[in-house]
């Protein structure tokens, strides 16, 4: 009985520093969200105001002073593309890597890891003049397809984790039936696999809506996506505070609701790369 | 000769590498071909905004006017990545464990938790940066919990300090990683040697530093590993944060890569910086290989 009381009171006190903690280490952001609703002085005062009247007018000024529905439809014709074609082509590879020996199997999977760390800024100068002289700078199409360097690597890791979970014996029964390799994929594993292969398609789609580097050079008017257009609230003289607050109020919404959504999948997805070396 | 069943057999055995083909073939140009152009434009005098046609070859002289003193921002860049790479990776790396231990501590909801404190880590790197930027200033957020605890402020922007704030703002960014990562591995910990410990009367304490932490090494190694690779790479946070300045103070050399190829319109010099980067990354990436190699062959 007494044992038992000194966990309960133990676990509550556990509790309670942790909830301290996430409160403490979530208050940056809590504060930019709440700054999203302040009007133009009450973002500069100091000490800081924590409670006032709420106003949109930062919210106004970016959804329909700056066009914001263009970024983010530029973002979403990049991003959704993007998640499909790289689930097309590495989805059969990580089948490949996770079912099939062939040679150099291992070394090929480590290179194809080692290669999406090549630093974007690094290859920017290359893709700059390549882009302008084949004609596809600022387009969609362009980051469509320089974003897989990046997710492709990354979903077969992820993915090849995902199909070597599942019993190789329910392929196998339906390969005797007489169902080609490509069917027992199709209707046999990823069936099985779909959970894990959402919740990566998902973290796709928060990488391209994320991504600031590539988009930043290799977009101007046409196809700027949401992600570079916080800049544009600097000017040399002033910097719209709380224009950019209500920005990334908008922008960082759904990569936050997606992760909460697929949490379980989520943790292990992005945790299991690391943890599988 | 080539009758149907040739190519039948030719698919079956080639089948696993038909699959693989798209996906290594697509990644390889897209590193493989910009990696041969900076090898041939660091060749080459290119001003940033004229055609190539324009550009004249100069040999050697790009990676000299690096290396030996014509940039005389190259060595002082580099300095600041190490100091910025050492302070980001470690520090994210202490809290990152410190909440993970914390949170495989509770007795349920350690996962959801976990979700709530990763949140950094999916919220858009440029607008993070921006957030920062604020706080960091004289009447800013962080100077408010400084004076109200110490009763000094701290100018943020000086040369003195500006790395601290870029690198104490990164941390806040990276740390979920290894928040992640540490709480997905300490319950998956198999549990027969901390609960004998336990029953041998070991501290919670002795538990954590000689049993759970020498049983993350591996793991512990190949995230420090990938977060230093990760930390020379980024660009958007300290590009949005400080931008390099005040001055030279935060210039890391993805900074400095920008300022020399866009600013300086050096296209030249930039492809050397550019490649320099990519060759600190592959050193890291070879440091990995080994310690791969080794767990493979024990």
């Amino acid at each position: 009985m007494r044992k038992s009381k000194r966990i309960f009171l133990r676990n509550i006190t556990l509790y309670a520093v942790v909830i301290l903690i996430l409160f403490i280490w979530l208050l940056p952001y809590i504060f930019m969200i709440t700054s999203a609703f302040k009007s133009r002085l009450q973002v500069y005062a100091y000490p800081p105001v924590w409670f006032f009247e709420p106003t949109f007018e930062n919210f106004v000024e970016v959804i329909f002073g700056q066009n914001l529905l263009f970024y983010l439809e530029n973002t979403l014709l990049i991003a959704i593309p993007n998640t499909i074609l790289t689930l097309i082509i590495a989805v059969p590879a990580a089948y490949s890597f996770a079912r099939f020996r062939f040679m150099h199997k291992e070394k090929l999977f480590l290179l194809l890891l080692f290669l999406q760390l090549v630093p974007g800024i690094s290859v920017i100068i290359a893709y700059y003049y390549t882009a302008i002289s084949l004609g596809l700078f600022d387009t969609h199409i362009l980051l469509i397809i320089l974003y897989l360097l990046w997710n492709i690597p990354y979903t077969i890791w992820i993915v090849r984790g995902f199909f070597e979970g599942i019993p190789v014996e329910l392929e196998e029964a339906a390969l005797i039936d007489g169902c080609s390799r490509l069917s027992a994929l199709i209707k046999i594993v990823l069936p099985l696999s779909i959970q894990g292969v959402s919740a990566t398609a998902l973290l796709l789609f928060i990488f391209s809506w994320n991504e600031f580097t590539l988009p930043y050079f290799l977009t101007s008017l046409n196809a700027r996506p949401l992600s570079t257009t916080v800049v544009f609230y600097m000017s040399h003289t002033e910097i719209f505070w709380g224009r950019i607050f209500a920005l990334g109020f908008i922008s960082t919404l759904p990569p936050i609701i997606f992760a909460l959504i697929v949490r379980k999948y989520f943790i292990r997805t992005l945790a299991f790369g690391a943890l599988k070396q | 000769m080539f009758s149907p069943n040739f190519f039948t057999h030719l698919l079956k055995k080639y089948y696993p590498v038909i699959l693989v083909l798209p996906a290594i073939t697509t990644v390889l140009i897209l590193v493989i071909y910009p990696l041969f152009m900076s090898l041939q434009t660091s060749f080459f005098k290119w001003t940033y905004g004229t055609p190539w046609s324009q550009a004249e070859y100069v040999g050697l002289k790009n990676y000299y006017w690096v290396f030996f003193g014509g940039d005389y921002l190259f060595y002082v860049s580099l300095q600041l990545t190490v100091v910025y790479v050492i302070f980001q990776v470690l520090g994210s790396f202490f809290v990152g464990l410190f909440i993970a231990v914390l949170l495989d501590k509770l007795p349920r909801g350690g996962s959801l938790f976990t979700s709530f404190f990763i949140i950094p880590m999916v919220i858009m790197p440029a607008v993070a940066g921006l957030m920062w930027r604020l706080y960091f200033t004289y009447d800013g957020l962080v100077n408010y919990f400084v004076e109200t605890l110490f009763r000094i402020k701290i100018n943020w922007f000086s040369t003195e300090y500006a790395l601290i704030a870029l690198s104490l703002a990164s941390i806040w960014i990276t740390a979920p990683f290894f928040i992640l990562v540490f709480y997905a591995a300490l319950t998956s910990l198999p549990q027969s040697p901390i609960e004998a410990a336990r029953v041998d009367g070991a501290s919670e304490l002795t538990i954590l530093k000689d049993i759970k932490l020498p049983m993350l090494k591996p793991i512990i190694f190949v995230t420090l590993i990938l977060r230093t690779i990760e930390a020379l790479r980024s660009f958007d946070l300290p590009y949005v944060t400080f931008g390099g300045g005040p001055g030279s103070a935060t210039e890391v050399l993805a900074i400095h890569i920008n300022r020399i190829a866009f600013q300086f319109r050096q296209l030249g010099a930039g492809s050397v910086l550019s490649l320099f980067l990519i060759l600190l990354v592959v050193i890291m990436c070879s440091l990995l290989i080994n310690k791969l190699k080794e767990s493979w062959v024990t």
